[in-house]
């Protein structure tokens, strides 16, 4: 999407937890109208990226180059303290609704508190009829608004998260395993409502996500995540139909087909070295099964194969 | 012989029936899956399975045993037949507690009279079963990964060498290579165990590839009980041809020729 407005770029960016790094040189782009996956499995570095670009990381916590968010007036500008920008710039859809929502207070209080905290001069009679408006935009209805969090189905639960972080009309959704709880057909709808705000609301969405077959398929460009550094990122058609590195291969592999014929054991991905040991090497030197020596001696550059960027000594080729 | 069954059995919830008139059997050694929507009453059913619900009519049989006709006391001890998963490994494993003790602590309610030695020996062996080396007993469930605490929990399951093992979504909290390896033990216990399974899940894939039977729950009613794969090609009843359109996964894994 070369045309649209980029509204949150990280550049050459790492985060150190105690002189760890947890992450290093990402390089990651969303732009308005777009969906985009962050696939990690756990351990690769993506609640690390979620709290960085949340300006929640640890106090200890050091980063290394730049987070950019757009402004505006249609700029872009490095953000170093990102607290102003929660809510406002950058919407959070956390994972679980029953525990992200106070037991005790009804769905209207929830949307009530957001949207004081967003419009502090606003009446509560403004922020009841604005509160209605949230749910519907989200394709729920005010029948919603007196139940408490346990009598919400996990559907539901998961869209009044979406609700609360569309309160203060954030450029930028960001979601964390969004349809982790959610049975099929409420995840697909709550992946259809995410992919709306994205094409009707130009809003740019970013949903991270351990399951790239759960997510993949409502997203335009997937970016997968392994050891604390991207591995590859593309269209996600091109990369579901013809993965160039061996671990996106191999994360499909692993996923059973629906259908016979099955393989007699599904495939387990290789695990990446963790970040801090790989900065003179490809992450998967000691997994990986199509390693050669130069894998173990100087870190993967970036090249585009078939539409989309990966980094990988040996890409997988055409098939 | 049956390991597990129901006979028409229902469960009330005020005025709405969270399961209407449920019976099935599962046979020693054999792996059924079981599928529904959200709320079709999966939850419930497998409470009801492992006796920690009782059934407002119908009968409920732990092979012969009918677990609400024994003392509480019977009850209790019978339930050592019985083993569970849950979905969220963390959650299943008492932090505070060494991964040897969680799994050994069965053996500590139902064999009392086993010596330390002999529980170590049973927990060693247990934690072979499941694939993972022996020194994992002293380490700490902070110290696992998602699919090593399942295993972990699987092991747990299968200390008691229990007939039948209930795993409620064990692989969803999982991202694909630890679902993979999870899955793949799976196969390799259903082969070679001799425990029965049952699997419930909203990935039909995995339920396909562990489960060569299948059960289909909608609105607390069973609607279909057949071969899992006839099933899935037939795409009825309406509640399964749903969960099928609803699947997310739209590309071709690699491992399939379709």
């Amino acid at each position: 999407m070369p045309t649209e407005r980029v509204l949150l770029q990280a550049e050459g960016f790492g985060v150190d937890y105690d002189s760890t790094p947890i992450l290093a040189d990402i390089a990651l782009s969303v732009h308005a109208g777009e969906v985009v996956a962050l696939i990690g499995a756990s351990g690769s570095g993506k609640s690390a990226l979620l709290r960085a670009l949340l300006g929640l990381s640890p106090a200890t916590a050091q980063t290394r180059g730049l987070l950019r968010f757009a402004q505006a007036d249609g700029g872009l500008r490095e953000r170093r303290d990102i607290t102003p920008l929660r809510g406002a710039t950058i919407g959070f859809v956390p994972q679980d609704p029953q525990t992200a929502l106070s037991a005790h207070r009804t769905v209207a209080q929830h949307l009530d508190e957001v949207l004081a905290t967003h419009a502090p001069g606003s009446t509560r009679p403004m922020r009841a009829e604005q509160a209605a408006a949230l749910l519907t935009s989200v394709g729920l209805t005010g029948e919603l608004l007196p139940r408490y969090p346990h009598a919400l189905s996990g559907g539901q639960g998961q869209r009044v998260l979406v609700a609360l972080a569309l309160a203060g009309n954030p450029a930028i959704l960001l979601a964390d395993e969004p349809t982790s709880a959610l049975d099929p057909r409420a995840t697909h709808e709550l992946l259809a409502l995410l992919q709306a705000q994205a094409r009707v609301q130009r809003r740019g969405v970013l949903i991270v996500s351990h399951d790239l077959s759960a997510t993949a398929h409502a997203a335009d460009r997937v970016a997968v995540l392994a050891g604390g550094r991207l591995v590859e990122i593309g269209a996600t058609a091109a990369v579901l139909s013809q993965p160039q590195h061996p671990l996106t291969a191999a994360l499909m592999a692993a996923c059973p087909p629906l259908t016979p014929p099955r393989p007699a054991r599904l495939a387990e991905a290789p695990r990446p070295a963790p970040c801090a040991r790989v900065a003179r090497a490809c992450a998967f030197a000691a997994t990986c099964g199509r390693a050669q020596s130069v894998c173990a001696e100087t870190p993967p550059a970036w090249r585009t194969i078939a539409g989309r960027e990966v980094a990988c000594h040996w890409p997988l080729g055409a098939a | 012989m049956s390991v597990l069954s129901l006979a028409a059995v229902s469960v009330q919830r005020g005025s709405r029936a969270l399961l209407a008139e449920v019976s099935l059997e599962v046979a020693a050694g054999e792996t059924v899956g079981l599928v529904g929507e959200s709320g079709a009453g999966k939850s419930t059913l497998v409470r009801v399975a492992l006796g920690l619900e009782r059934p407002h009519s119908g009968t409920v049989r732990w092979g012969i045993d009918d677990p609400w006709a024994l003392s509480t006391a019977a009850r209790r001890a019978a339930r050592a037949r019985l083993g569970a998963v849950f979905q969220q490994p963390a959650a299943s494993l008492n932090p505070r507690r060494l991964i040897g003790a969680s799994i050994g602590e069965p053996l500590l309610a139902h064999a009392r009279a086993l010596s330390a030695r002999e529980r170590q020996d049973r927990v060693a062996a247990a934690l072979a079963q499941v694939g993972l080396p022996g020194q994992f007993a002293a380490r700490w469930p902070d110290a696992l990964s998602g699919g090593e605490a399942q295993r972990v929990a699987l092991a747990r399951a299968l200390i008691l060498k229990p007939a039948l093992v209930i795993l409620d979504e064990p692989t969803s909290a999982l991202d694909a290579s630890a679902a993979a390896s999870v899955l793949n033990l799976m196969g390799e216990l259903t082969r070679e165990s001799g425990t029965a399974f049952v699997i419930v899940s909203h990935d039909l894939a995995a339920v396909a590839y562990v489960a060569r039977r299948c059960l289909v729950l909608e609105a607390g009613r069973l609607v279909a009980d057949g071969e899992t794969d006839a099933l899935y090609a037939s795409a009825t009843p309406p509640a399964l041809s749903r969960l099928l359109a609803a699947r997310t996964e739209r590309f071709v894994p690699l491992s399939a020729t379709r």
